[in-house]
């Protein structure tokens, strides 16, 4: 049985073959009747203990595009402290013959610890800081859509890179394709001894006429005053895409943002629908990549890398 | 307007040279440096008693505005750092509101006193409102004009705050000016742990409170690669540290007051008020480390500290009395008769410590006496001595623990930004001013 | 062991008769819709469509359908690259003819009609194989047929078609008894 819990559990093979489903997904999506039986009779969990509206929306609406019923676990958080009571969740939900599961969890290796019960296939929809992998895939194809190849571009990741599992997974994929990364933030919010191939600026005007890609992660509000940072206005000045950098800002960028958007904050408005924005294109590419992703858990015999002839 | 120094001792450890030369100023800029330069239209000014150098600049100055305009104020301190030979005055945030805000430094960056006499550059808080929690809009207060930042006055007491800091700061390339003081080793009694502590009963604060800090922020500096630079050094332990830091190549920086270097805390032994500072005047020994420091470059600054107070303040019991004095005035007179007149250290020394190393820190271009650039010279009268008289400072301080020192050195004449600000005593623009000519 | 039980010539004449068959039973060419099943459905189908043109000069319009995510076997056979749906223009209300390469147990086509109605409601779908090799599980037959041809379980048909395979021809593989 196999999982997808890190972006490393895949190999350039599975990426290719999920943008190639993905791509069928697609036009699936935009039929009269758009579903397809490829899953029927399977059951998806989908197991958040943490809240989210997006992934899960976008993971419930994903798998019943495919036929595949799904359940909903609200678990307290408070009663799932201990790695023994998210192991009981796990059995009983093996137990009632659930095919697969998605897990969202506060904290870091959570998805992976479920993995290891290999009870049923794990799919990670972020666990803490960790990791968020299916965000990075939909986030990678997006682009390649938009711009054809990744070889030799550049992608400017732009907050709160310490704290974001998207940056975490998406790193290494866009590295991985090709592109290159520099992380753009306040020192204070960047990790610290990243690999060789990833480049750092602390300041987002230095990058911008560089960037073929920019990527703007969402700042947590709670860490604007504080530790970290030094208030909404600092914040802004430094690494806000505004109204006047937009104007300053090449024709032929890509704007992403892996939603919800802190409008005002990282994003103005305007940015939003801003002609290079392809932010809701993500949107629309979280479902084709997560048909993709679920179709080949769960039709494959062996999952990923046993794909086949 | 043209001006021809005649005679001076030029002394430039940029362009190496150390004799007497005349130079000649037009229109702001130094346009000959050489012997025997005669131009009619020049107003000449003597200086065969004099020594010529580039313009020196004061990395540590409290100039109380806003908020405290009965001890000083943005006019009265740059009118006595220029009379005290500076062309540059860096003043601390600690006000009332503190320079906490890009509004507030814009304030005190674009003062009418920066015209007139010598210009300040502001730094700006550290922490928010100095109050050693959360981060200060450092990015938005370099872009409004700071130079620095500093909670100065305080000490950033958290590890984990001062690491966030020095990260931060690095969004701006600007230092960070740091008062080291653990509170928890120091009562805040700014009597030296020691002899001074013995004979007077007053609980002392020893060196290790500032040298803990020190050695922390040395650590973090060098992870962080921040730029950090030391305020106001007292003890030797302090200067082990940096000395141990700085062969290892941490890129760390260091000043020291004139009242450290020449006063001890045998003068707080009588609990004048007039010698409470903090850091407090520690033991012989001590100023013997920050001598050695000075001489062997482990010190890089020398900076004033001037923390001026009213009289009604000051000469209240030590205890309740304020730590500070009024320095700008009598720091390079100080310095002159104390330890160059002393060959303790040269003219080259003495131009390093208040004008080049002091540029260096703030990373801007130091200033040089040759062709082409613009005039920044501070010109001090080695002839003659005078003794301090504080009822005559330009500051509204009217205290000094130096009062009737007899000293050489006085400036003569300062030019900041290509004009002669200072001639003798005198404030050749603040007068054209006030005859309503300009 | 191979028998070629097709060629070139007799493939391109199989289509012909379809082809008239079509236009007979559905009396001329207006609404028709050939849509293929992905792959050799489809080149079949654009040959149809072909030769409905050369003979009553009307353009029929063609499209191809994947069935990958409408089979009820993903499981068994294992998920391969999926293939080209287009369906240029609008279904409804057109007699669709789906045309495959053979028709063995019925499930593709089933298949194919699932995901057809995920376009739009055809007034009429019929369907047309090169190749009816028996052996139905599922209830349905073909309307056109270019040749029965009765096999085993244990053999193979291969269709090999110009577009695809570099030539036209459909070879019987009889395999091993397993």
């Amino acid at each position: 049985m196999k999982h997808l819990v890190s972006i490393l559990d895949l190999n350039n093979k599975d990426v290719n073959k999920i943008f190639s489903i993905a791509k069928h997904f697609e036009e699936v999506l935009e039929r009269r009747v758009k579903k397809v039986p490829a899953l029927i009779g399977k059951t998806l969990a989908l197991l958040f203990i943490e809240p989210s509206t997006r992934t899960k929306t976008s993971f419930e609406l994903a798998a019943r595009r495919l036929s595949c019923d799904t359940i909903s676990l609200s678990v307290s958080t408070s009663s799932l402290k201990k790695g023994e009571t998210l192991e009981d969740t796990a059995r009983t939900l093996s137990s009632m013959k659930v095919d697969c599961a998605v897990v969202r969890h506060p904290h870091e290796g959570a998805a992976k610890k479920l993995a290891s019960l290999n009870l049923f296939p794990v799919i990670n929809g972020g666990d803490g800081k960790g990791e968020h992998p299916t965000q990075a895939l939909l986030d990678a194809y997006t682009a390649l859509k938009k711009l054809k190849s990744l070889n030799g571009k550049k992608v400017s990741i732009i907050g709160d890179v310490l704290h974001s599992r998207v940056a975490r997974s998406g790193i290494e994929l866009w590295h991985r394709l090709g592109a290159k990364v520099t992380l753009v933030g306040p020192p204070t919010l960047l990790p610290r001894h990243l690999p060789e191939y990833v480049d750092v600026s602390y300041r987002l005007d230095e990058v911008m006429k560089n960037s073929d890609i920019l990527y703007f992660l969402r700042i947590q509000r709670e860490r604007l005053g504080g530790e970290c940072l030094a208030g909404i206005e600092d914040y802004r000045d430094l690494y806000a895409l505004t109204k006047d950098r937009l104007k300053n800002l090449r024709r032929d960028v890509v704007i992403m943002h892996p939603g919800p958007v802190n409008r005002g904050i990282e994003l103005d408005p305007e940015v939003i629908y801003d002609e290079r924005s392809i932010i809701e294109e993500q949107v629309f590419e979280g479902l084709s990549i997560r048909m993709a992703v679920l179709t080949l858990l769960l039709s494959e015999k062996g999952g990923f890398h046993e794909i086949p002839a | 307007m043209k001006y021809l120094l005649k005679k001076g001792t030029v002394v430039c450890p940029i362009t190496c040279k150390e004799s007497e030369l005349d130079v000649l100023i037009d229109n702001g800029m130094i346009v000959r440096v050489e012997k025997g330069i005669s131009d009619k239209k020049a107003l000449a000014l003597d200086a065969s008693q004099c020594i010529v150098m580039p313009g020196f600049i004061d990395l540590h100055a409290h100039l109380r505005e806003p908020g405290e305009e009965e001890k000083e104020t943005l006019y009265t301190g740059a009118k006595a750092a220029l009379a005290g030979g500076f062309v540059r005055v860096v003043c601390m945030p600690n006000t009332e509101p503190p320079l906490s805000t890009s509004f507030l430094i814009k304030a005190v960056a674009q003062s009418d006193a920066s015209s007139l006499f010598c210009r300040v550059l502001p730094t700006g808080s550290l922490s928010k409102n100095r109050e050693g929690k959360e981060i200060a809009e450092l990015n938005l207060m370099a872009k409004a004009g700071a130079v620095a930042f500093s909670d100065d006055g305080s000490s950033i007491q958290s590890a984990g705050l001062m690491r966030s800091l020095m990260l931060y700061s690095l969004t701006t390339k600007k230092p960070l000016f740091l008062h080291e003081e653990d509170v928890n080793l120091s009562p805040q009694t700014c009597i030296h742990e020691g002899k001074a502590s013995f004979v007077t009963g007053v609980e002392g604060t020893p060196s290790s409170a500032e040298a803990v800090m020190i050695a922390r922020d040395i650590l973090l500096a060098e992870e962080t690669g921040a730029r950090v630079h030391f305020q106001h050094l007292s003890s030797k332990e302090s200067i082990t540290l940096l000395r141990n830091a700085k062969k290892k190549g941490i890129q760390v920086t260091a000043e020291v007051t004139p009242h450290h270097l020449v006063l001890t805390e045998d003068e707080t032994v009588s609990l004048n008020p007039l010698f409470k500072v903090n850091p407090p005047l520690r033991s012989t020994e001590d100023r013997n480390a920050l001598e050695e420091a000075l001489v062997e470059g482990v010190i890089d600054v020398i900076a004033t500290d001037h923390a001026p107070h009213t009289k009604e303040e000051k000469t209240r019991e030590f205890e309740l009395a304020p730590p500070g004095i009024a320095g700008l005035e009598t720091a390079l007179p100080l310095l002159y008769t104390y330890f160059v007149e002393k060959k303790i250290i040269d003219l080259r020394r003495l131009v390093e410590v208040f004008s080049i190393n002091p540029a260096k820190v703030l990373g801007k271009k130091v200033f040089a006496i040759r062709e082409g650039e613009r005039a920044e010279l501070t010109v001090i009268n080695t002839a003659e001595s005078r003794k301090v008289n504080p009822e005559k400072f330009f500051s509204k301080s009217k205290l000094s623990p130096f009062q009737g020192f007899e000293l050489y050195g006085w400036p003569e004449y300062v030019f900041v930004e290509g004009e002669l600000r200072f001639l003798k005593g005198d404030f050749p623009l603040e007068e054209r001013r006030s005859k309503g000519v300009d | 062991m191979k028998k070629v039980i097709l060629d070139a010539d007799a493939i391109r004449r199989s289509l012909v008769r379809i082809a008239h068959e079509i236009l007979e039973k559905n009396k001329g060419a207006s609404d028709l819709y050939v849509i293929g099943i992905w792959t050799r459905g489809y080149f079949l189908g654009r040959r149809l469509a072909n030769k409905i043109k050369e003979i009553e000069g009307i353009d029929v319009p063609v499209g191809s359908i994947d069935v990958t995510f409408h089979r009820d076997d993903i499981e068994i056979r294992g998920l391969k690259e999926a293939g080209r749906s287009e369906i240029p223009t609008l279904v409804d209300e057109k007699t669709v003819v789906l045309v495959d390469d053979v028709l063995y147990t019925g499930r593709t086509v089933r298949a194919a009609l699932d995901a057809l109605i995920g376009y739009g409601r055809p007034k009429k779908v019929q369907f047309a194989v090169l190749i009816d090799r028996g052996h139905r599980e599922l209830p349905v037959r073909a309307d056109y047929v270019g040749k029965n041809i009765p096999t085993s379980k244990e053999e193979e048909i291969k269709v090999l078609i110009e577009e695809v395979d570099g030539k036209d021809e459909v070879v019987l593989i009889k395999g091993e008894k397993k």
